[in-house]
């Protein structure tokens, strides 16, 4: 369904230039279940955010669905992440003034129309990741892990196709690590939705199908686990709780 | 369009949703404009109501007359002249201009400073010396009792009309009519008290008067003069006040033998329209002077909203990369921005108009100055908060508009 082909990304500021990516080709097949990996400024960020229309090739050619992409306008490519894209970001970014299902709702603001059913999906999508009971929350009444999960929800409200997540566990201890992992991998599984994320961890990568790994702007490995860990199963190994516990 | 509309209305809401979720930092935001709407709105109102109370006064006094005074007599100076430096003027010279064209009456008179006494009181009033016709002209009427006429004035007879303020100072709550009032060793009878006037405009108390008949003056009480000092004419509205002025103008240099152009007028005309007019210029002066000091404290406001949203949207900077990350296209953000800017100028606008009205209001209640509420000022205020807000929350809005989503979403 992504088909990059020859892509560079050039940062010019001021006379200085940054070479970001110096072209990459890479496929992703619907259903994938990605992990792009990579020392820090091997240009990770820079690939996805290509990818999820977030930014602009220097050069190189992005089919979406068959489809050139790299031509639209500016507004071509916020309908395109508004109906077929979701994004998780490493720090959340959350609206801290809005509950968690206003946050939820955030991309039907900008929807060519309104659903009707609006807030009933949203419900489903934080039922989807377990927060049926916080919907009422503020970003700052919840934890790190629910937050992350939140975002999740946010991502995948529209029913994308797609999920880019960049960096999702980098803030979120082991626990909250899995409940995410689980998350994403079940999105996968059962709803066949494509997932690519960044990450620095290993362990993470473990739990991702494919592992596509980058140097200094280039491809340099891209793999497939036969079989990747399962974040349920590790979850279920984990000590319990205090909480649960008690 | 319905999805356009749609939007719209999502926008305004996610517009407000931002407005009210910040309430310390936009209520600080429309603080200004507030204060500035506010004032303006009080300010306006006040100008209005000393306009009104000038042009009450000069109402009382009798907008339509023509005042000439005998030359090198000042009209306040009309205590204090001696009798040598104004001859000009004669009971004649008020004859005459009683039968032009286009005047109803014309009615000389003498005003002096004396001396008067009544029931073991002295006091200091101004004495008028005047003709009945004297009331009609300054628009007086009795309190009690009844005004001298015709009979009285032929007769010079001995009898005085006396202004609340100094039968009050006189007399406290007790009448003076059919009392008598003694002025140089002589008795008058007061047959009348005159309704109240108030101040005009230079602050002279209309009601610390005494009026008596001409002739009783001129033979009784001034030792047989000829001239007066003044005489005040009424025109029937058939001539412009300006224009009427020059008709009398034109009679008295021909009555004086004043034939060559160089000669100077030995007489001095005045109207009521010259106090409007001084008014006027100082009520303008008074509304730029609101106009400015509302201009600079709306500016103030304007520059306030300004630095509040710049603030705002750098620190929104993460979720305007959101916005943008989950389809907002740049317009939207620069309408959700502007929206909010507006709602800020919208609230700090209808704020400062309840309050200028509010104040306006208990300053009328409290106060003498009468004034109609100032709907319109407030609106315009209102209108002019809302294009200030809007003017400068441009900038801020078109900033938050053109972060790239990349930018506004990286972590840091
Ligand atoms: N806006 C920018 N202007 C200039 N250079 C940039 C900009 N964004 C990224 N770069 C540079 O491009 C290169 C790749 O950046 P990128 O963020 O994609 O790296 P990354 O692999 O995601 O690293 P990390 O693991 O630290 O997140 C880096 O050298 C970075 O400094
Ligand atoms: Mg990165």
């Amino acid at each position: 369904m992504i088909q990059l082909r020859g892509i560079t990304k050039i940062y010019a500021t001021g006379k200085v230039t940054t070479p970001a990516l110096l072209g990459v080709d890479l496929d992703m097949a619907r259903g994938d279940f990605a992990a792009i990996m990579g020392p820090s400024g091997s240009g990770k960020s820079t690939v996805m955010h290509i990818m999820g229309l977030l930014d602009r090739p220097t050069d190189g050619s992005y089919l979406l669905e068959g489809q050139e992409v790299t031509g639209l306008s500016d507004d071509g490519l916020a309908a395109l992440r508004n109906q077929r894209m979701g994004f998780v970001f490493q720090s959340f970014h959350l609206l801290p003034t809005a509950t968690a299902l206003k946050n939820v709702l955030l991309p039907f603001v900008y929807s060519p129309r309104y659903p009707a059913d609006a807030e009933e999906r949203g419900r489903r999508a934080l039922t989807a990741v377990g927060l049926e009971h916080r919907l009422h929350h503020r970003p700052g009444e919840l934890s790190g892990g629910e937050c992350q999960r939140v975002a999740v929800a946010r991502a995948l409200v529209t029913d994308p196709e797609v999920i880019f997540a960049d960096e999702p566990t980098g803030n979120l201890d082991r626990r909250s690590t899995y409940e995410v992992m689980a998350i994403l991998q079940r999105l996968n599984r059962d709803e066949g939705k494509t997932v690519v994320l960044v990450t620095h961890d290993n362990h993470v990568g473990e739990m991702c199908r494919r592992v596509v790994r980058l140097v200094y702007g280039r491809i340099e490995s891209d793999t497939v686990a036969p079989q990747p860990l399962d974040a349920i199963a590790l979850l279920a190994a984990l000590p319990p709780r205090e909480e649960d516990r008690r | 369009m319905p999805a356009l509309g749609g939007r719209l209305g999502r926008l305004t809401a996610t517009a407000w949703e931002g407005v009210a979720s910040r309430r310390m930092r936009s209520g600080l935001a429309a603080l200004g404009l507030m204060v500035g709407v506010a004032a303006v709105v009080l300010m306006v109102a006040i100008g209005q109501g000393t306009r009104n109370q000038v042009l009450d006064q000069v109402t009382a006094l009798g907008s339509d007359l023509v005042t000439v005074w005998a030359a090198k007599s000042a009209p306040t100076g009309a205590r204090t002249t001696t009798s040598k430096d104004k001859v000009s003027l004669s009971p004649a010279d008020a004859q005459a201009l009683g039968r032009m064209q286009g005047v109803r009456h014309a009615v000389p008179g003498i005003n002096r400073g004396q001396r008067v006494s009544a029931q073991g009181v002295t006091t200091d009033t101004t004495l008028v010396v005047a003709p009945p016709e004297i009331f009609a002209v300054e628009g007086h009427l009795p309190a009690e009792g009844q005004f001298y006429g015709e009979r009285e004035e032929r007769q010079a007879q001995r009898v005085v009309v006396v202004g609340p303020s100094l039968r009050q100072r006189l007399a406290g709550d007790a009448s003076l009519v059919g009392q008598t009032i003694e002025i140089k060793k002589q008795h008058f009878l007061v047959v009348a008290e005159l309704a109240p006037k108030g101040l005009d405009p230079n602050g002279n108390d209309l009601d610390d008067r005494l009026y008596l008949p001409l002739r009783t003056g001129l033979s009784r009480l001034l030792g047989g003069r000829r001239h007066v000092d003044y005489i005040t004419v009424q025109g029937d509205g058939s001539y412009a006040l300006d224009q009427l002025q020059e008709e009398i103008r034109a009679l008295l240099r021909q009555r004086h033998r004043l034939t060559e152009p160089d000669q100077r007028d030995d007489f001095n005309i005045h109207t009521q329209l010259e106090t409007i007019q001084t008014q006027e210029e100082s009520s303008r002066l008074f509304s730029s002077l609101i106009t400015g000091v509302a201009g600079i404290s709306l500016l103030v406001a304007g520059i306030g909203i300004m630095a509040v949203m710049l603030i705002g949207v750098r620190e929104r900077t993460p979720e305007i990369g959101v916005r943008r990350a989950v389809g907002a296209r740049r317009r939207d953000i620069l309408i959700h921005f502007l929206l909010e800017a507006l709602i800020l100028g919208l609230g700090g606008g209808l704020a400062g108009a309840a309050l200028g009205l509010g104040l306006a209001g208990l300053v009328r209640r409290f106060s003498d100055l009468s004034y109609a509420l100032p709907w319109s000022a407030a609106g315009v205020a209102l209108l002019v908060s809302l294009t200030i807000a809007v003017v400068f929350g441009l900038w801020p809005a078109r900033r938050a508009a053109s972060l790239t989503p990349v930018e506004a979403v990286r972590d840091a």
